[in-house]
C-alpha cells in the first residue's frame, strides 16, 4: 500500500493502492483499479470523480466531530464499493450524494455507523442520483446504525432516479445490540462490557483493511 | 452437583416450565426426550437465566444459586451450552471468542503458544480442518460445521457442566459419528456431567450410562434407565407415560 499525503486542493490519482492522508477540502480525480483507505479525525470534505472504465473500492474512516459533506460522481462502465465508518462525537450530520451521470456502472454504498457518547446525535443523510438519458446501472445503499448507549442516529436514504433503466434499492437498520449474539457470547463467558465490544467491532469492521482495523479498534474499545 | 427444584418458567405469561425438578450429580449424564413443545430447551436457557425468561424457584451448582446469576458468571462456573441452531456473529473470530473468554475465566493472559498448541490438538479431535480456528464465529457455515465448530469451544474451555440441546438434529450419519465420538472422548477425558435433550437415539449410543426422563408439559412425568430410550423409540412417549402411570398406581 502507498502511503500518500495529499495537500494540493485538487488531484489525480490512478491504479493503486492508497493509504491517504490530508489536512483541508480535497478533490480527487480517479482512473483505473483503484483502492483508498483514509482515517480522518478533522472531517474534510470529499469530492471524487471516478473517470470511465475504472474500479474503486473506498475504506473511509471518520472520527466525527463536525459536519461532513461527501460527493461522489460517477461516470461510465464502472464500479463503486464505499466502506464508509462513522464513529460520532457530538452532534453532527453527515451528507453523502452519489451521483450517476453516466452508463452501466455498479455502486455499492455501505456505511456503519456508531455514538461513541451518549449524549451524541449523528444524522445522515445518503442521496443516491441516476440522471436522465442514463441505463443498465444498479445502485445499492446499505446504510447501518448501532445504538450502544442512549444516544441518537437518524439516517436518511434517498434515491432519487429519472430513468426506469436502473435498478436501485436502499436498506437501513438502526437498534442497539442483537441480543441473541450478546446472550451466546456471555454464556461462553465473557462480560457485558467485553461482548457489547466485541459486537461492535463485529459491525464496524468487517471488510475492513488491516491498516485501518487497528487504529479503529482502539477507538472501539471506548466508548460510553 | 446442579439440582433444580420446583421450577417454575414463564415467557410472556406463558408458562413453559411447571414444578420441574431434577438433580445431576458430577459425571452423571442425564437425557430428556419429550414431544415437541413440551419445554425442552427452556430448561437449557433456565439455568442459564436467559433474560426473556421470569424464573422462579431454584436452580444450584456446586452450592452456586444460579438464579439472578449472569450468564457471563454461570458460564465461569463451568457450565456450557451447546445448541441446536449456533448463532452466526460475523467479524468476530473462533480464536478471538476463545481466548478472550479463556483470559476472563483464568484472569490471566493467554500464553499464544499454549493456546495455539492446543487449538490445533482439538481441530484433530474433531476433525475440524485449521483454518476454522481464524473464520468468525459460525458464519456462512453448514450446520454439521456449526455444531463441530461449537465443540472447538467446549474442548478450549473445559466446562464441567456441559448441556447439549438437540444437537444431533440436522447432522448426517458422518457428522453425527464425528460429534458423537468428540463428546465420547470429552467424557472420557474430563468426566462432566451432561445434560442432554433429543428426539433421537442416535447421539446416546456414544455414552456408556445415563438415565432417561420424559418431559410433558413442563415437568418431568417419568424417568427411568437407558432401557426407556428404545421402549420411547418403539411405542411413543404417550404409551410409556400411560404405562409408567399405571405402574405408579
Amino acid at each position: 500500500m502507498n502511503k500518500l499525503i495529499l495537500e494540493e486542493d485538487n488531484n489525480k490519482l490512478t491504479t493503486g493502492n492508497y493509504l491517504i492522508e490530508y489536512y483541508h477540502h480535497i478533490s480527487l480525480d480517479l482512473e483505473g483499479e483503484l483502492t483508498l483507505s483514509h482515517y480522518d479525525t478533522k472531517n474534510n470534505n470529499l469530492n471524487i470523480n471516478l473517470a470511465d472504465n475504472s474500479n474503486l473500492n473506498l475504506f473511509y474512516v471518520y472520527i466525527l466531530n463536525k459536519d461532513l459533506n461527501i460527493d461522489l460522481k460517477v461516470n461510465n462502465n464502472s464500479i463503486l464499493n464505499t466502506n464508509f465508518i462513522f464513529l460520532n462525537t457530538g452532534n453532527n450530520k453527515v451528507i453523502i450524494n452519489i451521483n450517476t451521470i453516466g452508463s452501466n456502472n455498479k455502486e455499492n454504498i455501505k456505511l456503519r455507523a456508531i455514538n461513541k457518547n451518549k449524549d451524541s446525535k449523528l444524522e445522515i443523510i445518503c442521496t443516491g442520483i441516476v440522471t436522465k438519458n442514463t441505463c443498465d446501472n444498479e445502485l445499492l445503499e446499505d446504510l447501518k446504525g448501532l445504538i450502544p448507549n442512549n444516544s441518537s442516529i437518524k439516517i436518511s436514504p434517498n434515491i432519487e432516479v429519472n430513468t426506469n433503466e436502473v435498478m436501485a434499492n436502499h436498506l437501513v437498520t438502526i437498534g442497539s445490540f442483537d441480543q441473541s449474539s450478546l446472550f451466546y457470547l456471555k454464556t461462553k463467558g465473557l462480560d457485558d462490557y467485553m461482548a457489547k465490544s466485541l459486537l461492535l467491532k463485529s459491525f464496524l469492521l468487517s471488510n475492513i483493511p488491516a491498516e485501518l482495523q487497528e487504529k479503529i479498534q482502539a477507538e472501539v474499545i471506548e466508548f460510553e | 452437583m446442579l439440582k433444580i427444584t420446583n421450577l417454575n418458567v414463564q415467557a410472556s405469561d406463558k408458562t413453559i416450565l411447571n414444578d420441574f425438578n431434577l438433580t445431576i450429580n458430577d459425571g452423571e449424564i442425564h437425557v430428556i426426550m419429550g414431544p415437541n413443545g413440551a419445554g425442552k430447551s427452556t430448561i437449557c436457557k433456565a439455568i442459564f437465566n436467559h433474560p426473556d425468561y421470569t424464573i422462579n424457584g431454584n436452580i444450584t451448582y456446586n452450592n452456586h444459586n444460579l438464579v439472578g446469576t449472569t450468564p457471563t458468571d454461570i458460564s465461569r462456573l463451568g457450565i456450557f451450552l451447546l445448541n441446536q441452531n449456533p448463532i452466526e456473529i460475523e467479524g468476530i473470530t473462533n480464536a478471538e471468542l476463545i481466548r478472550n473468554a479463556l483470559s476472563a475465566k483464568t484472569g490471566k493472559p493467554i500464553d499464544i503458544f499454549e493456546f495455539n498448541k492446543k487449538l490445533n490438538e482439538v481441530c484433530d479431535i474433531i476433525k475440524l480442518p485449521k483454518s476454522f480456528v481464524h473464520r468468525d464465529i459460525n458464519f456462512n457455515m453448514s450446520g454439521g460445521e456449526k455444531k463441530k465448530n461449537e465443540l472447538l469451544s467446549l474442548f478450549m474451555l473445559e466446562p464441567s457442566f456441559i448441556m447439549l440441546d438437540e444437537i444431533d438434529s440436522g447432522l448426517d450419519i458422518d457428522a453425527l459419528k464425528v460429534v458423537g465420538q468428540a463428546l465420547s472422548k470429552y467424557y472420557a477425558m474430563y468426566k462432566p456431567s451432561m445434560l442432554i435433550i433429543t428426539h433421537h437415539p442416535d447421539l446416546l449410543k456414544y455414552f456408556p450410562d445415563y438415565q432417561v426422563h420424559i418431559l410433558k408439559d413442563g415437568h418431568i412425568i417419568s424417568s427411568g434407565d437407558k432401557s426407556l430410550v428404545n421402549k420411547i423409540e418403539t411405542s411413543g412417549f404417550e404409551a410409556n407415560v400411560i404405562s409408567r402411570s399405571k405402574q405408579n398406581e
